[in-house]
């Protein structure tokens, strides 16, 4: 069994295919400690996703291995959402999307135009710790393979819609908490609803959270930009 | 009007939103969320209150006229409905 350290946290797990262990290496750890999560990567339940969903069994294993991490992470303030992850001096920009709306476009299009990095483009860990919001690369990044180790503050996290022009969009409370309930993986048991909502309360009065409809303009990144500072007005 | 049970009101940053108990989620797979008028609308089923009880709450917290009361609880009735969660 391996340790990797993702989010801050001690993970064990024993990824048999390179799906999963090759997006996992950088997360890979020395450390001999006793992990806080374990990811139990079933042979048995593997099998019966590959099954269910016509999956290969590698893949079934990174999207067990996935899951198990969304469902153990929510007891350590934390949850994994569905979005881009750009990191810009020690903050996070989050850029969340339906697939195929364009969030890893737009992840793009900021680092091309300000700089930084993307630390993970499909499922970053967001994370309260010492009272500040964080994001963590993780190694569940899709096929983008964007996955560093590293992290920051979370800035601004934006839902990002295609449109011709570049604008932004303030939302309630309620929208906020539906889109952010809608990018991520919902559980089942209501302890871990709980852990969940409470979270997503602390997420909701500490965090700036926009909508931004957007072409794939460089345009499109300075809005954000601007928007993210205070200093953007529609 | 009755919500199944398995139900539960849950609060975040002023918002609301369903969450599904035990096996409830086995009849519930979507998501809802509501505002404040939304959760007395709740609260008061929750209670066993009438339309008509319901009506006159909202009418008195929110000092609107019960024509416009109604009307909300409707709508919020219809949102539960297509969403499966309410009997009878």
């Amino acid at each position: 069994m391996a340790v990797y350290r993702i989010g801050g946290l001690y993970v064990d797990m024993a990824p048999e295919y390179e799906e999963l262990a090759v997006r996992a290496l950088p997360f890979l750890c020395e450390d001999k400690v006793r992990a806080d999560i374990s990811l139990v990567l079933d042979k048995g339940e593997i099998q019966r996703r590959a099954d269910r969903y016509g999956f290969t069994i590698p893949l079934a294993e990174y999207q067990l291995s996935c899951e198990l991490f969304c469902k153990e992470v929510l007891r350590y303030n934390a949850f994994v959402l569905h979005a881009s992850a750009a990191l810009l001096g020690d903050k996070v920009y989050m850029f969340s999307a339906p697939s195929g709306v364009g969030k890893s476009t737009h992840a793009a299009i900021w680092k091309r135009c300000l700089g930084g990095r993307v630390i993970n483009d499909d499922k970053p860990l967001i994370r309260l710790v010492d009272g500040v919001f964080h994001a963590y690369g993780t190694p569940w990044c899709g096929s983008g393979f964007e996955r560093l180790n590293e992290q920051g503050v979370v800035q601004t996290l934006f839902f990002i819609k295609r449109a011709a022009q570049n604008k932004i969009i303030r939302f309630d409370s309620e929208k906020a908490l539906y889109l952010l309930l809608e990018s991520m993986y919902r559980p089942l048991e209501s302890t871990n609803m709980d852990a969940l909502i409470s979270t997503l309360d602390s997420f909701l009065a500490k965090v700036t959270i926009l909508g931004l409809e957007c072409n794939m303009e460089d345009e499109a990144a300075a809005v954000a930009f601007a928007a993210a500072e205070g200093i953007y007005e529609n | 009007m009755k919500i199944k049970s398995g139900f539960v009101l849950r609060q975040a940053a002023g918002s609301y939103i369903i969450v599904p108990t035990g096996n409830a989620h086995l009849d519930f797979n979507g998501m809802i969320t509501f505002n404040a008028t939304g959760a007395l609308i709740w609260k008061a089923l929750e209670e066993g209150l009438d339309k008509a009880q319901t009506v006159q709450r909202l009418a008195d917290v929110y000092s609107v006229d019960e024509k416009t009361a109604e009307a909300d609880i409707e709508e919020f009735y219809q949102k539960l409905r297509e969403a499966g969660l309410l009997e009878g």
